[in-house]
């Protein structure tokens, strides 16, 4: 992988380091596919929460793929306090739980020296069909959470429907791009766009989302094996990269309305480069440009809106 | 003040000018103010309520909550559905739970509570019913598949009363169900006398609370979800089944016991008049007050007429209604609800039938007629007056031949075969859909 400019972020929090030494929070057992990247970014979280900010965390599954995957009655592979909410819940049980912790710590039956870290999990489509709307409700509140919505659906293409050839697919959106942004105009502390190729820009973004005192938001693409992405475990990650280094999936992060390119790649490649190793089906030239210059828009548009709040 | 603008949060207690209290010692409160006081007497560690449509919690000292003086914690939710969310998420936390909805739609809500159910989470709810939506019951019957425990008050001393068992309940080890008060929205804050238990009563009778389920119990962490793998689901809904019927048992010895303390009645179900009735009518709620006007009305005119009034919605009490109801001489039953139903008549009714054929089964004898009477919406009075017309003609009609269609609409007489009969008739009539086409 190319490294880029690095210099345009900040520099990248130190990993977390005796990964080895701490069991993990999702055991073996869960039902997720084979190849399926969104357990890895479970599991960085997990560590992060853990050895980075030495916190405990507790899940919500805000209804994703992975809510049924990890634990279906009477099955359960989380090694970590967690619990499924409906859809458009998540944010709200997770609200329920920071209450919780605030009123039993306030009642003397928490051991006030145990730090929760409330972490509500969802996939891309869940999250903007119905976890933004609670989500939103989280951070007017103000609500201590963390929202990590893992991206598991092609990225070149929202829903495209079955059978459909790629003439009659609809003009490329990129939709999942806009979780992030839609995020942050609900200003919360902290939203971040990262990749789980990237481990330590997605582990600082994680630590820094963690520790930011108030509702974060990240994205993460992971590429989902069962949605158009590659079978094979390892090229999840090839697939990944390949969005990056084409600008499809900008790496970026907003603080407290300060946002910030924590990744720019020196030379961008063609969108072919990603569609060659995605699992999406035929795909025309014509369209791949058309998808090009969708890409090139966005990103030129994300650039200057970072520039002009740098300016502010 | 506050069922007028039909605030679901019962936190204007504190805003009160100081108590009037009557000769018995009972204090003049509105619903949602009686439903206060009994949360404010429990003080559990969290308690959910949203804004009315005017953007009003009733500010007040929100029943006590205040953290920071290490009482109930306040959360603010925008509205029904996401108050049951952050209610279900302080339960499982570990947390005594207080919700306060009604403001908008309920059955908007209704699958937080099945969620809360399958998860076995006991937490309170207390529901405004209010009754201005079109088809939906608004009240606790909008929840009558989700499995929790449902009572259901008629006036303020009831909801004080069933607030506070409803805390016992939520709060049993063996039952790990939601409890759902639903409470009359009673014509825009009506004053009544309640009798409240004093502070250390009510705290008593609440009980000490033990978490039946506590997530934030990281040294023992586990999962709690809805899914269910295959054959497993059996075996959980076996497991609600179960602790929906032991709910039947520990309500009843609870009333027992509230009945010890109080003098007033804590069963499932309260008989009026029910001893030589020869027709009678069986309601919950609201409804059950116009039910016994009418009931005294015709008594009054020298006919047996009888009531029976149910609390508790879930677990339905088949087993004692069918007793009562299949007592020889009991030739007719009317049932009111407010909610079409789009089977065959409305839930209670429905409820009422099952109860009967599942009750007659090796009696033998005819079973009593039964009438189910649409009523929603419509004033006290003109409620009292369909039922009393209703229940006169049901004394009258003979048990043999053919029977009119059991379901009846109250203004509208009983359903026809068609839009254009029914707007014939209410031509005739002089009613509502006149001029319609």
């Amino acid at each position: 992988m190319s490294r880029g400019d690095r210099s345009v972020g900040d520099p990248v929090a130190p990993v977390p380091a005796d990964l080895l030494g701490v069991p993990h929070g999702l055991g073996a057992g869960h039902g997720a596919c084979p190849g399926c990247a969104a357990t890895a970014v479970i599991r960085i979280a997990l560590h992060v929460a853990r050895l980075g900010l030495r916190r405990v965390p507790v899940v919500v599954g805000g209804g994703g793929c992975l809510d049924r995957a990890t634990c279906a009655y009477p099955g359960n592979a989380w090694r970590v306090p967690f619990i499924a909410a409906l859809p458009d819940s998540g944010p709200a049980v997770a609200a329920g739980l920071a209450a919780a912790v605030r009123a039993r710590r306030a009642g003397g039956e928490l051991d006030g020296d145990m730090a929760v870290k409330v972490l509500v999990l969802a996939d891309s489509i869940t999250t903007r069909r119905w976890g933004l709307w609670s989500l939103q409700r989280a951070i007017r509140r103000g609500t201590d959470l963390t929202y990590i919505c893992y991206v598991n659906e092609p990225l070149e293409a929202a829903w495209p429907a079955a059978g459909q050839s790629p003439v009659q697919r609809p003009a490329p959106s990129i939709a999942p791009q806009d979780c992030a942004r839609l995020a942050a105009l609900q200003g919360p502390a902290y939203v971040a766009q990262a990749s789980i190729h990237a481990y330590d820009d997605l582990a600082a973004k994680l630590l820094r989302a963690m520790d930011a005192c108030g509702p974060a938001f990240v994205s993460v693409l992971s590429a989902c094996p069962a949605a158009g992405g590659p079978v094979e475990p390892g090229a999840q990650l090839a697939l990944a990269e390949a969005a990056v280094e084409c600008n499809l999936w900008p790496l970026y992060d907003w603080e407290y309305g300060r946002g910030r390119l924590t990744y720019r790649p020196l030379r961008p490649v063609p969108v072919d480069h990603y569609l060659a190793r995605a699992r999406s089906g035929a795909w025309t030239a014509e369209w791949a440009a058309r998808l090009q210059d969708t890409v090139d828009q966005r990103w030129e548009r994300l650039c200057a809106e970072l520039e002009s709040l740098r300016r502010e | 003040m506050t069922g007028g603008t039909g605030i679901p949060t019962p936190f204007l207690d504190g805003d009160l000018p100081p108590e009037v209290r009557d000769a018995a010692g009972r204090t003049a409160m509105t619903v949602d103010q009686a439903m206060a006081r009994a949360v404010r007497q429990v003080r559990p560690h969290v308690i959910v309520a949203c804004r009315d449509p005017a953007g009003r919690f009733g500010a007040g000292p929100r029943g006590g909550a205040d953290d920071r003086a290490g009482g109930p914690v306040f959360v603010e939710a925008a509205d029904d559905r996401e108050a049951l969310a952050i209610a279900l998420g302080a339960a499982a936390g570990g947390c005594r739970v207080f919700a306060a909805i009604g403001g908008q739609r309920p059955g908007w809500a209704t699958d937080i509570c099945h969620h809360a159910g399958a998860l076995r989470l006991g937490m309170v709810v207390g529901l405004l019913a209010r009754g201005e939506t079109g088809s939906e019951s608004a009240g606790v019957l909008s929840f009558r598949d989700a499995p929790c425990v449902q009572l259901q008050a008629e006036d303020a001393q009831e909801a004080y009363d069933l607030v506070l068992g409803a805390f016992r309940v939520a709060g049993d080890f063996d039952l790990r169900l939601p409890v759902i008060v639903g409470v009359p929205a009673d014509g825009g804050g009506v004053l009544r006398s309640v009798a409240t238990l004093s502070d250390e009563q009510a705290a008593l009778f609440a009980g000490e609370f033990a978490a039946p389920e506590d997530l934030l119990d990281v040294e023992h962490p586990h999962g709690l979800s809805m899914a269910v793998d295959g054959g497993a689901a059996h075996a959980l809904r076996g497991q609600i089944g179960a602790a929906m019927r032991l709910a039947a048992e520990r309500i009843e010895r609870l009333g027992r016991e509230y009945e010890a303390l109080t003098g007033r009645p804590g069963g499932m179900m309260v008989c009026r008049e029910m001893d030589d009735a020869r027709i009678a009518v069986v309601a919950t709620g609201p409804l059950c007050r116009p039910a016994r006007s009418a009931v005294q009305a015709l008594r009054r005119e020298g006919l047996a007429a009888g009531l029976v009034k149910l609390r508790v919605l879930r677990p339905f009490p088949w087993r004692q209604l069918a007793d009562v109801l299949l007592r020889p001489g009991l030739g007719a039953v009317c049932v009111p609800d407010a909610a079409v139903e789009p089977g065959s008549g409305g839930p209670l009714f429905q409820e009422t039938a099952a109860a009967l054929a599942a009750g007659a089964a090796g009696r033998g004898g005819d079973l009593p007629r039964l009438r189910s009477l649409i009523i929603g919406g419509a004033s006290e009075a003109a409620a009292c007056t369909e039922l009393r017309s209703v229940l006169v003609e049901l004394s009258a009609r003979s048990q043999a031949g053919p029977q009119p269609d059991p379901v009846r609409f109250a203004g509208w007489g009983p359903i026809r075969a068609g839009l254009s009969e029914q707007v014939e008739a209410a031509r005739g009539a002089g009613q509502p859909g006149e001029g319609a086409s």
